[in-house]
């Protein structure tokens, strides 16, 4: 049983598609993170879902219940909104309270569960401040609880984050995840951010240019990106431009070239993650026909790893080599190992593992 | 150095002006009021038409006062939150009150709603008699004031944050009850500062309504108007008791507006 469904859903502003045919559901209790880039419709899906935007065609539903005629006062639905949408004028208990009051709850029962939302949220001791004597942090707790107050069916939230510095973000994203996997209210959140959204969310959803590009949990997007769009947007990837080049996959290119051009796609676009890159003086590994003889090009210390380019032939790859290792230096010769390759063409797409490396490890177990 | 010499010497030219304008003339009305002591003082005070005329104006001005409150917050409300043809020239025109002769207020009014006029002679006719009545006289001062409320609320409304609405719309809240706990909150600050000058401001009225008040002793006498009669009989000392009034109750009203939301613009 899924608990929300969305059914085909646009939305056009002006000449603007929005949001276009997008379909998906999500089951109860569920994190969902709406990843894509700035202006690729996320916080309008999430607004139609509100009730809050009207789409132009298209079904919701949640927890069973059709809601298209339903505005946002009757789709028992939670929001915390970019900038948080604090009643400025109320304290953070009054703002807490504020669903439980409209909702026309007994004294007693509102004044317990804003007790309780208080000490869950941590906000135990601010009770009486008003939003302008807050924290960014402390703010988004009490828009979030303010949220969750009348016990939503499902919450949405629009970039929670993005009004954050970045040392706290780290640690309100795990608060976050947490909180919502106590409440067990189904949630779906808005973000531009891969890492944020591979971090937090269950399960993601890619949108770009109103589209939904794929859905699935992190490692699977991440693993087995279907479009060359993700490919580039979650992790960062190097795009191909010769495939010749990198002599272990030739083989299997060009089968697979050959298999594209068959259904009638003859642009085949190649992706090489920096993860799947090991690079190695020439003695740290044995020479292998898996490896490709490079040149580095330009090294950077990026915090966690060095973050190397190696020319290999006409082709420039991106790399990480752990600071375990001794740095490399410029000009120096090296040998590049790519594990897999990211092929895409029409609508399909390929992970292809080199081959010499399995090989390879094939003998190393007979042995 | 020189950067000092410039502040003093502007600080020093706020303050004079300050003084000729505005601390001199009104000393200068408390004492011609209080010069004969404290007894005539009273009996100017609280001669029947002076009282009459006193209790009328704090009437009719409160009444304007109440209407502009209501009239103006539409107004403002309109003018930020809607766009149709015109509301540019609209917004322009709400300051016009403040740039016409108030006379001539009260002349488009007596042109407008008087005895010769098309609409007045209409509403003689099914009893409503407008000009040289109450009524009248709380036209004027509404129109006279009506751009208090306007541009008070119009910064603060456009301050205003969407997304609070939203926020009370998403928390079950009903457009009504949305106004009336997130957003008139928000406006109250300029909703009473607005209203408090209007009515500061209404009392005084004097060229508005002098033509279309017919100024009957004791029915239609406002204070501004009594004032200018004792002048006229040259009876400055009773004139100056009745300005001493108003002028206190203006003052008192400033001053409680001032610590009512001072505070909160200090911040």
């Amino acid at each position: 049983m899924h608990h929300l469904e969305v059914r085909d859903l646009n939305k056009k502003f002006g000449s603007l598609q929005a949001v276009e045919g997008v379909s998906f559901s999500v089951e109860q209790g569920r994190l969902i993170g709406l990843l894509g880039p700035s202006g690729g419709g996320k916080t309008t899906l999430l607004r139609m879902l509100a009730g809050l935007e009207r789409p132009d065609g298209g079904a919701i539903s949640i927890g069973g219940r059709n809601v298209d005629a339903l505005p946002p006062q009757d789709r028992g639905i939670g929001f915390v909104f970019q900038n948080y949408a604090l009643f400025k004028h109320m304290t953070v208990v009054e703002n807490i309270a504020f669903g439980l009051k409209v909702k026309k709850w007994e004294r007693a029962r509102i004044y317990q569960r804003v007790a309780e939302l208080l000490a869950l949220t941590g906000l135990i001791g601010l009770e009486r401040r008003y939003p302008h004597q807050l924290s960014g942090g402390q703010r988004q707790r009490v828009a979030f609880a303010r949220a969750l107050a009348p016990e939503p069916q499902l919450l949405l939230l629009d970039e929670p984050f993005a009004a954050i510095d970045a040392k706290v973000r780290k640690e309100l994203r795990t608060w976050l995840k947490e909180m919502i996997s106590r409440v067990g209210v189904t949630s779906l959140f808005v973000t531009h951010d891969q890492e944020e959204a591979v971090e937090v969310a269950d399960e993601i959803l890619i949108m770009s240019q109103g589209r939904l590009e794929q859905k699935g949990t992190p490692w699977e997007i991440y693993r087995a990106p279907k479009t060359p769009f993700i490919a580039t947007f979650i992790g960062e990837s190097t795009a191909l431009h010769d495939l010749t080049t990198l002599a272990p996959f030739a083989e299997a290119a060009v089968s697979i070239a050959n298999k594209a051009s068959l259904e009638g796609h003859d642009e085949l676009q190649a992706f090489v993650r920096p993860e799947s890159i090991e690079i190695s003086r020439s003695h740290e590994r044995q020479p292998s026909s898996a490896a490709l003889p490079g040149v580095v090009s330009h090294v950077q210390f990026r915090g966690d790893a060095w973050h190397v380019e190696v020319q290999v032939g006409a082709q420039r790859l991106t790399a990480r080599r752990p600071l375990a290792y001794e740095p490399l230096s410029l000009g120096e010769e090296v040998s590049v190992l790519v594990h897999r390759l990211y092929l895409f063409a029409g609508q399909q797409s390929w992970i292809v593992e080199n081959p010499f490396l399995s090989l390879q490890r094939e003998k190393e177990r007979i042995v | 150095m020189n950067q000092r010499l410039l502040q003093g010497s502007l600080r020093s030219l706020v303050l004079l002006y300050f003084a000729v304008l505005v601390a001199l003339p009104v000393f200068a009305v408390y004492g011609k009021g209080l010069s004969l002591g404290w007894e005539p003082f009273w009996q100017s005070v609280t001669h029947p038409l002076a009282l009459d005329a006193l209790w009328l104006t704090v009437q009719l001005a409160l009444l304007a006062a109440l209407i502009n409150a209501a009239l103006g917050t539409l107004t403002a409300w309109v003018l930020v939150r809607y766009c149709f043809p015109g509301r540019r020239f609209l917004n322009s025109l709400v300051d016009l009150p403040f740039a016409l002769p108030t006379a001539v207020g009260g002349l488009m009014i007596l042109l407008l709603l008087g005895p010769n006029s098309w609409l007045g002679q209409t509403l003689t006719s099914i009893g409503w008699e407008i000009v040289y009545r109450p009524p009248a006289i709380v036209i004027a001062m509404v129109f006279v004031t009506f751009p208090f409320v306007v541009r008070n609320l119009q910064p603060l409304l456009e301050e205003l944050d969407p997304a609070e609405e939203e926020a009370s719309y998403t928390l079950g809240a009903s457009k009504a009850l949305t106004f009336r706990r997130v957003i008139l909150p928000a406006l109250l600050p300029g909703l009473c500062g607005g209203t408090l000058l209007a009515f500061s401001r209404a009392l005084a009225e004097f060229g508005a309504v002098v033509l279309i008040a017919g100024n009957l002793p004791g029915q239609t006498l406002v204070a501004s108007v009594y004032i200018f009669g004792q002048v006229e009989s040259y009876n400055p000392q009773a004139a100056a008791a009745v300005s001493v009034v108003l002028l206190t109750l203006s003052f008192l009203l400033l001053f409680t507006m001032n610590a009512l939301f001072g505070r909160r613009t200090a911040r």
